[in-house]
């Protein structure tokens, strides 16, 4: 972070967090929202603190990156955010995010999302400063823009950074005006800030002034498509055309055991 | 109904194609394609975790891997077990806690635990009594007679066909529900599986050397599709190394997806029931 800005792709699992330090990056993030996919829920707050656990701990171990991960809300009130920041830097993760909704949570993109009022969010933040012992990057995500529009989230995320955040990360950017008033409003005025989308490609955001910036559905979309494709595939043509060449390749499954067998 | 008797009705009602899964997302993708039955690959379970197929992941891991693929689907799962994880007694607790974790079925192998070499497979066998007890204890173990058990033999590369030949006969003498030949890479030697094992018994077909059709035309009850986690880090390095280049994917398709996704992961249900029960008045706002 300290050495300009950082560009993390985001994974679900260690197999992707390898491949992500495999093909060149200097971060990765760990998203709950593929997390929940990977345990076959939806990102509403129904996958727990210890499953999240469990995931960034095979994914921490899975790579020299420092990972960034998210903490969701925290997995409750004040205290539990406490717990939550000491077993996210045990885990070994370099930085979280904690957000400002109201616990069970929902994904960022997603409609019905509340907040909390900003003293209990500010009380929370406070809680994970005090809680961190060892440099952990914290970052402060608030979900108010679809809930309350971009005056309450300048208001929260200049609170936030007051109350010693490392970044700030509004989630929710739809569109590239939002983007923009996200830049102009808060990254220009002063705010290290994080950004989380493909709304503008890494160079630009870059440009903008972010310090960061997290693709957090990259390895979901990916697994997606091409899984989609290819149970298509072998429903429709009895065949997974690229599975069936990779049998034929062994390369690419030599790849991947090269991958898992690499010394960390 | 059991998932042991949902399985066995799938077996029962002819011909099984079960694309290989590793977790929740891709059971999911499995089921919403129109199959009845997906398997869950070890080694891809492995790979998830970030280890080669070596049995360096805990028994516990594996186990909540198959709780979790089994409670994401309604179809049916059938589970590799590896070797049992250790000798009977691990035997029969894996068969006790992969029925409890929801899969209809397993299978279990000839090798010895844990594996000496992850390059060559089937180097270690267990003598063919210890193998037949293991498979002995699994099918004393289960509490659901209908929960399916598939013995896997490793027996063909080092040996060759005379010996999985005998393995194959004593599995299926111990009782099993169907057998499995492993290193099936030639079509000469499908062409042997399916006239002297498939012809003989429930067998099932771990692999692509013909479309599913095909091998069911052959004779198996089962063809497994595997290698879905290999497409999936292909498709996720393809993503990586697009972003290295300067090409991140086009926002509209990236939102198209997010629907997609979600509504897959059952979105739409979390929504219904905060209606019913009001565990958040979203209009609030």
């Amino acid at each position: 972070l300290e050495q300009g800005f950082v560009l993390a792709p985001g994974v679900y699992n260690a197999l992707f967090a390898k491949l992500v330090e495999q093909t060149g990056f200097s971060a990765v993030y760990m998203t709950g929202f593929g997390t929940a996919a990977r345990y076959g829920y939806p990102d509403t707050g129904l996958i727990t603190q210890t499953e999240m656990l469990a995931n960034l701990r095979a994914i921490c171990s899975a790579t020299r990156l420092p990972v960034i991960a998210d903490a969701d809300t925290g997995y409750g009130n004040a205290v539990n955010v406490t717990r939550t920041v000491r077993l996210w830097e045990g885990a070994g993760a370099a930085a979280l995010h904690l957000e400002d909704q109201v616990f069970p949570k929902k994904c960022g993109f997603m409609r019905g999302k509340q907040v909390i009022p900003l003293e209990e969010a500010l009380a929370k933040l406070r809680a994970a400063l005090d809680a961190r012992a060892d440099g952990l990057v914290i970052i402060a995500r608030t979900d108010a823009l679809a809930v309350n529009g971009w005056d309450d989230v300048i208001t929260r995320s200049h609170a936030y950074r007051d109350a010693g955040a490392d970044l700030v990360f509004v989630d929710g950017i739809r569109s590239r005006d939002d983007l923009a008033i996200y830049s102009k409003d808060l990254v220009q005025a002063g705010l290290p800030c994080l950004y989380n989308g493909v709304l503008a490609e890494p160079h630009e955001v870059e440009q903008f002034g972010f310090k960061m910036q997290i693709l957090a559905g990259l390895a979901l979309a990916a697994v997606y498509e091409s899984a989609t494709a290819a149970m298509r595939a072998l429903r429709e043509d009895g065949a997974i055309g690229r599975v069936t060449a990779c049998y034929d390749e062994p390369p690419e499954r030599e790849g991947i055991n090269e991958l898992l067998s690499s010394a960390q | 109904m059991s998932a042991g008797r949902k399985l066995r009705e799938q077996l029962s009602s002819g011909f099984v194609v079960a694309p290989s899964v590793y977790d929740g997302l891709t059971a999911l993708i499995a089921q919403r394609a129109g199959f009845g039955v997906c398997h869950l690959s070890g080694e891809a379970t492995a790979a998830q975790l970030g280890f080669p197929d070596v049995h360096l992941t805990g028994f516990s891991e594996v186990v909540d891997n198959v709780r979790y693929v089994s409670e994401a689907v309604r179809i049916s799962v059938i589970a590799d077990a590896d070797s049992g994880f250790g000798n009977v007694h691990n035997v029969a607790r894996t068969v006790r806690e992969y029925e409890a974790a929801g899969a209809g079925g397993l299978h279990l192998s000839d090798e010895t635990f844990p594996r000496h070499s992850a390059a060559n497979r089937g180097e270690h066998l267990l003598p063919i009594d210890a193998a037949s007890d293991n498979l002995r204890a699994a099918l004393d173990t289960r509490s659901d007679p209908d929960f399916v058990i598939i013995a896997r033999t490793y027996a063909m590369a080092p040996h060759g066909w005379n010996d999985t030949l005998e393995r194959v006969a004593a599995y299926r003498g111990a009782g099993v529900d169907l057998v499995f030949v492993d290193g099936i890479e030639a079509m000469a030697d499908l062409a042997r599986y399916a006239a002297d094992v498939a012809s003989a018994g429930p067998t099932l077909y771990n692999g692509a050397l013909v479309p599913t059709e095909q091998v069911g035309e052959l004779g198996f009850s089962v063809n497994i599709a595997g290698g879905g986690h290999v497409l999936s880090y292909l498709a996720v390095r393809d993503a990586l190394l697009r972003v290295r280049t300067g090409s991140t994917a086009e926002p509209a398709r990236n939102e198209l997806r997010f629907g997609d996704i979600t509504s897959l992961l059952g979105l739409d249900e979390v929504y219904a029931l905060e209606a019913r029960y009001a565990t958040t008045s979203t209009e609030e706002r």
